[in-house]
């Protein structure tokens, strides 16, 4: 049913995927974390690559009249609950942003006060 | 040499002000200082008020980021060596000396205080204990040491160590992943036998219940932090 060039290609682009995963956590540009999701969709993928028989026994199930529009709805899918979770990570940081500069900024004033105290303190010793 | 006591702190409310006492009682000589990591109890309140060396987090980030804020500030104000010791209460601190004593004498950069040498005082619950054994041998796997407990956050580093951790350290499982960093630097890792206490008050952050998903992520992790990183040749 699919072309074993298919898979062959496939399969390259998906070590090619795998290679990029690692370059991005050895660059600590992706925390272990994130990494983890994107490794078990790397996995889900591959195992749908070389057992496209499992991709063919659901569609039929679920009633899609060609395999690859289920692989599609299936992928959209994913990618809009990610897209959620990720904007919902985006809030998160721009929380924590806004405590640490309110922080920031406060912790400024009394730095400043401190020095401003510290210079009149100093004034007064020296006219005394 | 001049000694540091991290002890990270979140909602400790219950137990700071005894931990401290027992610091104090058994190690009177060694600094400490309290990462209050963005308590939302009266956790702050209480150091104030006992006078206590307190760093506050303005957001909060988790054992991994206090730990770490304290092995920056260990590094900042020249510290020979920093130990890690809880706010819980569960640690004792009457082996504080006994943790500092191989890196005094130059034998180790790492010393980790272990339940399951002598195998006394609280050992933990079952699961807990299987799953430290199957961390430990996938420690010993990855990179070769054997560390039997793995998960005890009661250790102390060296000025090396400490200036490998205040620039990075693991944010999500720090105590095994810390282990296989340390190893990979060129650390000397020994165990020193401890005994801990079960936890008095507060809350764990590891829910039993979370146990086994803690495991399967932790095993991810350590397995992916050894593939992207090289093993440092001395």
């Amino acid at each position: 049913m699919i072309d074993w060039k298919l898979q062959v290609v496939v399969s390259i682009g998906m070590l090619f995927y795998f290679f990029v995963l690692i370059y991005f956590l050895k660059k600590k540009q992706l925390t272990t974390k994130y990494a983890l999701l994107w490794i078990f969709a790397g996995v889900v993928m591959f195992v749908m690559v070389l057992f496209p028989q499992i991709l063919t026994f659901f569609a039929g199930i679920f009633g899609f009249d060609v395999p690859a529009n289920m692989l599609f709805a299936v992928i959209f899918f994913c990618i809009f609950v990610l897209l959620i979770f990720l904007t919902s990570v985006a809030t998160k940081l721009n929380d924590r942003v806004t405590k640490l500069t309110q922080s920031v900024a406060l912790l400024e004033k009394r730095v400043r006060e401190l020095e401003q105290q510290t210079a009149s303190d100093k004034k007064e010793e020296e006219t005394v | 040499m001049r000694t540091l006591i991290i002890i990270p702190a979140y909602n400790e409310e219950g137990s700071i002000l005894t931990t401290i006492e027992d610091i104090r009682t058994y190690a009177p000589d060694v600094d400490f200082v309290v990462i209050n990591d963005c308590s939302t109890d009266n956790t702050k309140e209480i150091l104030m008020q006992a006078g206590a060396n307190v760093v506050n987090l303005p957001i909060n980030l988790g054992i991994g980021g206090g730990v770490q804020t304290g092995y920056q500030y260990a590094l900042e104000n020249g510290y020979d060596i920093a130990i890690q010791f809880d706010g819980d209460g569960q640690h004792m601190a009457e082996y504080l000396h006994d943790l500092m004593a191989p890196i005094e004498r130059g034998e180790a950069n790492i010393t980790i205080g272990s339940r399951f040498i002598k195998k006394e005082g609280f050992q933990s619950s079952a699961l807990r204990r299987f799953g430290i054994v199957f961390l430990s041998g996938l420690i010993k796997m990855l990179c070769g040491v054997r560390v039997h407990d793995v998960t005890s956050g009661m250790r102390a580093a060296d000025r090396k160590m400490i200036a490998l951790y205040a620039e990075n350290y693991a944010q999500d499982y720090p105590e095994p992943e810390a282990i296989v960093a340390a190893n990979l630097a060129g650390a000397v890792i020994e165990e020193i036998p401890v005994q801990m206490r079960e936890r008095q008050s507060g809350k764990s952050s590891i829910h039993s219940l979370k146990s086994i998903y803690y495991m399967i992520k932790v095993s991810i992790a350590l397995a992916a932090y050894r593939i992207t990183h090289r093993r440092v040749k001395s």
